[in-house]
């Protein structure tokens, strides 16, 4: 059976991406998940974890021009595609159902 | 303005091993703006383990196994169990470069199983002076090392033969509506 929900990580990424909109590549993607997760990522777990959302089809990759800066290589944009988006909203529900009714995590203050 | 280069042996490491060009334009464009080349190496690192365990789910395995059984062999512990994973692996190995046919992955594999030979043969030492003792103490972490590349080759060998530079290229289908 396929798994239904998606890793932190694998949110992350997905986050990210919805954040950054159409400039979605491997750099701004770790800049993001740094800045404003707070959590150091190499950017080669960050291409895994987007191979493997591609292959499930929760996002899709199209190739920019090279440029001198990157070696003449293209960058890589990725974009969520609307299974994506249902994943991201079906860990959202997931996630909020498990948190509600926690007293030790009422008032913000653990 | 002139580009910083990232450092050459691990640009040359990324683009053998890991062999991902969105990932090596975005390690160069990061490295340009100013990161440093110890960031650059634990990026091509971490982007070359991944790869590996990713290619084959028992890489990681394989590897943690070769490693374990070559030190204990260079320790000497175990004498004829050792021949089991080896010859299984020389088994491996052999079939894949007769289909492959492959010079250098040749050279390679009978390195390492050279390398095997000199630790089955060092197995007594009571009786030996200082010399041969030093002299096959070598000659058993070199067979150590043997180990590892005959238990080693054969998973590059899968690995190279069926995504790397081995491997036929993938066929492209094209859907027009």
């Amino acid at each position: 059976m396929p798994r239904q929900h998606l890793t932190d990580f694998e949110l992350m990424i997905l986050l990210a991406v919805l954040r950054i909109g159409d400039d979605a590549y491997g750099v701004p993607i770790a800049t993001e998940i740094e800045q404003t997760a707070k959590r150091s990522v190499l950017l080669g777990a960050i291409y895994t974890c987007l191979d493997r959302l591609e292959a499930n089809g929760l996002v899709t990759s199209t190739y920019g021009d090279p440029t001198p800066e990157r070696g003449g290589r293209a960058k890589r944009f990725f974009k969520v595609t609307g299974k994506g988006l249902r994943a991201v909203k079906e860990t959202q529900r997931a996630f909020t159902a498990l948190w509600n009714g926690i007293p030790e995590l009422k008032g913000g203050t653990a | 303005m002139t580009l910083r280069t990232p450092p050459r042996l691990a640009s040359a490491v990324l683009r053998r091993i890991a062999g991902d060009d969105s990932l090596a334009g975005d390690l160069e464009e990061e490295f340009a703006r100013g990161r440093s080349s110890r960031w650059y190496w634990f990026q091509v690192l971490g982007a070359v383990a991944r790869k590996c365990v990713h290619a084959h789910a028992c890489a990681g395995f394989v590897v943690v196994t070769a490693v374990t059984l070559s030190v204990g062999a260079t320790l000497g512990w175990w004498q004829t169990r050792f021949a089991v994973p080896v010859l299984l692996g020389m088994a491996i190995t052999s079939w894949k470069l007769w289909r492959l046919q492959r010079t250098s992955l040749v050279v390679l594999y009978v390195a390492s199983v050279a390398l095997v030979s000199p630790y089955w043969m060092s197995g007594q030492t009571e009786a030996m002076t200082t010399g041969d003792r030093v002299f096959w103490s070598i000659a058993r972490i070199l067979g150590g090392y043997g180990v590892v590349g005959v238990l080693l080759v054969p998973f590059l060998i899968l690995r190279l033969g069926r995504t790397g530079p081995l491997s036929d290229p993938p066929i492209r289908i094209s859907i027009t509506r």
